[in-house]
């Protein structure tokens, strides 16, 4: 560009908004152009770097097949392929549509609204939450993270770390045993800021042990890889707890003792032994050869193992249950249900426990502290099964034992503490304690959170979460459901649908019966992109991209890493919004004038904002998006920092204290390793089902693990003998990604991201070679889906690995709906409770496919 | 002693108008008050704000007046001014993920 030609040239901080990570930008802008994004190097969130995806953003930004302006359907008819015959309509007629329909349904029944939302739209999610809270509806879901969702994973992320997520403590931890999860690779939470830290601590001799079916983008950087079968990862854990504690004799008793629910007595019926006037549990002093309440100041020691007579019954510790537990489950037992040998799950177990380190401390910001420099992660790989919840469990419980939760070297909860800026002590949240001495969160994204454990209610909701309250993500019922609502004791039908980007039909399970669910539906979609699930849509809305639109929630609980400094950004338009395109929240304040709701939507947002005098919101005047931005700004951080000074400064950071970051040992709440109240609430879930008349199996309501069977596992059908699984990939997101051009190209470079990744003896043995394609066949769906072998030796080879979510069929994206773009794995499950895990509604995302070389190879 | 009761949130389909009055005793409790509104509008909205046991919902937060409180059984004027509003929310279990 010539210089003399250069009116502008801006370099504007702001943060992507393409996954959840939120990392920060810089945005160099020339004559009101976006010519460039580069990481913001001043915060600590992604230390100046980004992903492909980041990068990128400029793309989606111009992309000429963005939604510009407001669309309504002039087909009636609904369908998968079905055109929806779109006609332009003026913004005025899409908002008086929708108000009328709002309206309608608020004086009908208000449940009968449902929002959905996805993670790159979480900035504007949590707002539209306010906006339905207000109108009156509890049904919400967060569909564009569908099968992707942690769910059964953030359960335990809040009973024992008090977060939504997890990560090893990237400062100190020497080994971390991985069962599948993207960290530092490329996924998952503070994706690229979590590369780099993960990079340093491998150069300063952390281990990385990668337990997965595929040499995925994590496991192919870690130092050994173990395929494993998929589903399996419980009963690997499982083996390791059996060595751990039979074998070798290993655990951190005093943690044990003090930070666990370990010492307290647990009867014959499997709960806990009370004491007669407070009701609390009770724990065995082998001092004093007497059992007492678990807080009392007269406790001399706790008794971890043993059997103990009380008042005429027996008793023994939750360790000692526990133990006693695990016994079956040596490392020959799991070997022929993993596929790894018996001396490697042995060795590895060795491994884990000598570098536990337990009985060592280390000084940090002058506190000496237990260092325990081992972490276990997993996320939706390990998870997303049939038997999550006990999966779950049994990975949790290698932490525990040996004392590496929330601890220097350990895995750390993100960010499970938190005591505020200096200069306002907000925000704020601590981990406290409930009767029973266990945790409960500080602070929870969604809600509730999931313990103190809910009544069991009847099915209030669309997604089951009232008859199941153990679910704290996507609801795997939430489909099944809606296709039936009476089945369920539901009282009312979902009639109208606020989409907030989420691309549900391709991130959930066979988009046929999804399809099924919502095609009766009004459906509003606030799109970037006229994507497969817009084909269900009434109306489309132009939504402005987060470089195009200002919000007040760019940051959440899991956006700030673990460790280092915490970092609270602002996402500012770097652009006027294109077009027609407008800031969703401007919209929803639009629409609250319109129903009359001003005085209740304040009212939510001062409750749930904590806005406090002088920043809490007058409903006697209105006020304007970037006002509610700006007061949120400064109710948090003070006059001075206000949303001015984030625009101008873009991010606000201060150094986390040792007492955040390792907040368990001066914590006095305690975490189970005993699940005492799962197998009560198990019962009620039961017996409310039971009066319903939904067939339930709440038999995983069970307070150990153990690994039960998926259904891929038990699937003997001739011909089909492959597991299908899915992986993410570091340069797509979920399915919204996928039209961009950069990274279709980068995509194009790796023969995996939109190839099928299949082991190339077993390839060999079906005829198949590099590059042909290849048909796959679902047992559970029957549907086939086609794509290019990818032959490898790192992948198990009864597995094959499909990446991301690609697949598309909209016309309307005209590089992602090419065959050979990748495959929609979702094709391949099946949509039904029998195919979820019920403790905690999770989708298992484990199929039995037939594999088979295709006729037509163009 | 006047009250001004309002219901925010997932009550909407149980109390179609946000707001009542009520024109009661200096020590009408918010149990009795929360009675008085389950008379009205029906006992669906004593099992929606109310746990089986008799406590306060999780999801449910009561104001009196500016001060949150979880007490179900101290007089509602205790400590606040005699003619006062009593703000009813029922936050909504949404899906994270």
């Amino acid at each position: 560009m010539q210089t003399e030609n250069v009116q502008e040239d801006l370099w504007i901080p702001t943060t992507c908004g393409l996954c959840y990570s939120v990392c920060a930008l810089k945005v160099h802008r020339v004559n009101g152009t976006v010519i460039k994004i580069e990481g913001n190097p001043e915060s600590s969130t992604n230390r100046g770097r980004l992903c492909p995806r980041g990068v990128s953003g400029i793309m989606a930004l111009y992309d000429p097949n963005r939604v510009n302006v407001p669309l309504k359907r002039t087909n009636p008819k609904k369908g998968l392929d079905v055109d929806p015959g779109w006609k332009e309509i003026t913004w005025e007629e899409a908002i008086d549509t929708i108000a009328a329909r709002l309206r309608k349904i608020r004086h009908d029944d208000p449940r009968k609204l449902l929002m959905t939302g996805t993670v790159t739209t979480q900035d504007e999610v949590p707002f539209a939450r306010f906006f339905t809270m207000a109108f009156g509806t509890p049904n919400g879901w967060n569909s564009g993270a569908g099968n992707h969702c942690g769910t059964a994973e953030h359960l335990y992320g809040a009973l024992l770390h008090a977060s939504w997520a997890k990560q090893p403590d990237s400062d100190h931890c020497r080994y971390l045993l991985n069962f599948g999860s993207g960290v530092g690779s490329g996924s998952y939470y503070t994706v690229t800021g979590m590369a780099q830290r993960i990079a340093e601590a491998r150069l300063r001799g952390m281990k990385h042990v990668a337990v997965d079916p595929f040499l995925s983008p994590s496991a192919e950087k870690a130092d050994e890889w173990i395929p494993i079968r998929p589903g399996t990862d419980a009963a690997f854990a499982l083996a390791m707890l059996h060595v751990l504690v039979h074998e070798l004799k290993v655990c951190d008793a005093d943690y044990l003792k003090h930070h666990t629910n370990g010492p307290y007595l647990i009867g014959d019926d499997g709960l806990y032994l009370r004491d007669e006037t407070e009701k609390v549990p009770l724990i065995w002093d082998p001092v004093d050869g007497a059992a007492k309440p678990f807080h009392s100041p007269e406790i001399k020691d706790f008794a971890l193992e043993g059997v103990y007579a009380v008042d005429g019954a027996s008793a023994r510790p939750a360790f000692t249950v526990l133990k006693e537990h695990l016994t079956p489950f040596t490392p020959e037992w799991a070997e022929p249900i993993t596929t790894v040998s018996a001396a490697t799950i042995r060795r590895v177990a060795k491994e884990f426990a000598e570098e536990a380190r337990i009985g060592s401390t280390v000084v940090i910001d002058g506190k000496v502290l237990p260092y325990r420099p081992v972490a276990v992660m997993y996320f939706k790989g390990a998870q997303g099964h049939k038997n999550a919840l006990l999966s779950c469990m049994a990975l949790e419980l290698l932490t525990e034992i040996v004392g590496s939760s929330n601890v220097p070297g350990g895995l750390l909860g993100m960010n499970s503490c938190s005591l505020g800026y200096p200069e306002t002590g907000q925000p704020s949240w601590i981990p406290k304690a409930d009767r029973d001495g266990l945790m409960i969160t500080g602070y929870w994204p969604t809600f509730p959170p999931p313990y103190p454990p809910k009544e069991v209610r009847a099915t209030e909701t669309i997604d089951l979460r009232g008859l199941i309250p153990t679910c704290p993500g996507s609801s795997g019922a939430l489909p099944v459901v809606m296709a039936d609502p009476k089945r369920f004791g539901v009282p009312y039908q979902i009639e109208m649908n606020l989409q907030l980007g989420s691309n549900y039909l391709m991130t959930f399970a066979n988009p046929e019966a999804v399809a099924r669910a919502f095609q009766d539906v009004f459906q509003v979609s606030f799109a970037l992109f006229l994507d497969e699930s817009t084909y269900l849509s009434d109306i489309v809305l132009p939504a402005a991209s987060y470089l195009e639109r200002l919000s007040h929630t760019a940051d959440w609980m899991s956006s700030n890493s673990a460790v280092g400094e915490w970092c609270y950004h602002v996402r500012q338009p770097v652009v006027d919004p294109i077009a027609e395109r407008r800031s969703v929240c401007e919209v929803l304040l639009e629409l609250v004038e319109r129903l009359e709701m001003r005085e209740e939507f304040y009212a939510f947002i001062n409750l749930l904002l904590k806005l406090k005098e002088p920043y809490a919101l007058d409903p006697t005047r209105r006020y304007s998006w970037s006002e509610i931005v700006d007061h949120r700004y400064k109710s948090l951080f003070g006059e001075a920092r206000g949303l001015e000074w984030f625009k101008k400064h873009g991010v606000l950071k201060w150094p986390k204290q040792a007492e955040e970051v390792y907040w368990k040992p001066s914590s006095t709440a305690r975490v189970p390793i005993y699940f005492e109240w799962f197998k009560s609430l198990g019962e009620k879930v039961k017996a409310q089902a039971d009066e319903i008349g939904i067939p339930l199996d709440t038999s995983a309501f069970q307070p150990l693990p153990e690994w039960r069977p998926c259904r891929a596992h038990e699937e003997n059908s001739p011909g089909y003998d492959f597991h299908a699984i899915y992986y993410k990939l570091p340069m797509q997101t979920f399915s919204g990604t996928y039209d961009n051009p950069w990274l279709d190209e980068v995509c194009q470079t790796n023969p995996f991201a939109y190839g099928v990744a299949i082991n190339a003896a077993a390839a060999r043995l079906k005829g198949i070679e590099e590059g042909d394609w290849i048909e796959i066949t679902s047992v559970s769906t029957g549907h086939t889906i086609r794509g290019r072998a990818a032959l490898t030796e790192g992948i198990h080879p009864e597995v094959i690995a499909i990446a991301g979510c690609g697949g598309h069929w909209s016309k309307y994206l005209p590089i992602a709906n090419q065959e050979g773009k990748g495959l929609c794995f979702e094709w391949l499950m099946p949509v039904g409770l029998d195919n979820v895990d019920i403790p905690s509604l999770t989708q298992d995302s484990c199929v039995k496919v037939r594999v088979a070389k295709a006729k037509e190879q163009t | 002693m006047r009250i001004e009761v309002s219901f925010y949130g997932f009550v909407r389909d149980l109390v179609n108008t946000s707001k009542f009055v009520i024109d009661t005793s200096d020590k009408t409790t918010l149990r009795e008050l929360l009675d008085l509104a389950a008379q009205r509008h029906g006992e669906k909205l004593r099992e929606r704000l109310l746990s089986a046991k008799g406590d306060l919902a999780p999801n449910v937060q009561i104001f009196v007046g500016e001060h949150a409180t979880t007490s179900l059984d101290e007089p509602i004027d205790h400590g606040h001014d005699l003619c006062t509003g009593v703000k009813v929310f029922v936050l909504s279990a949404t899906a994270g993920g």
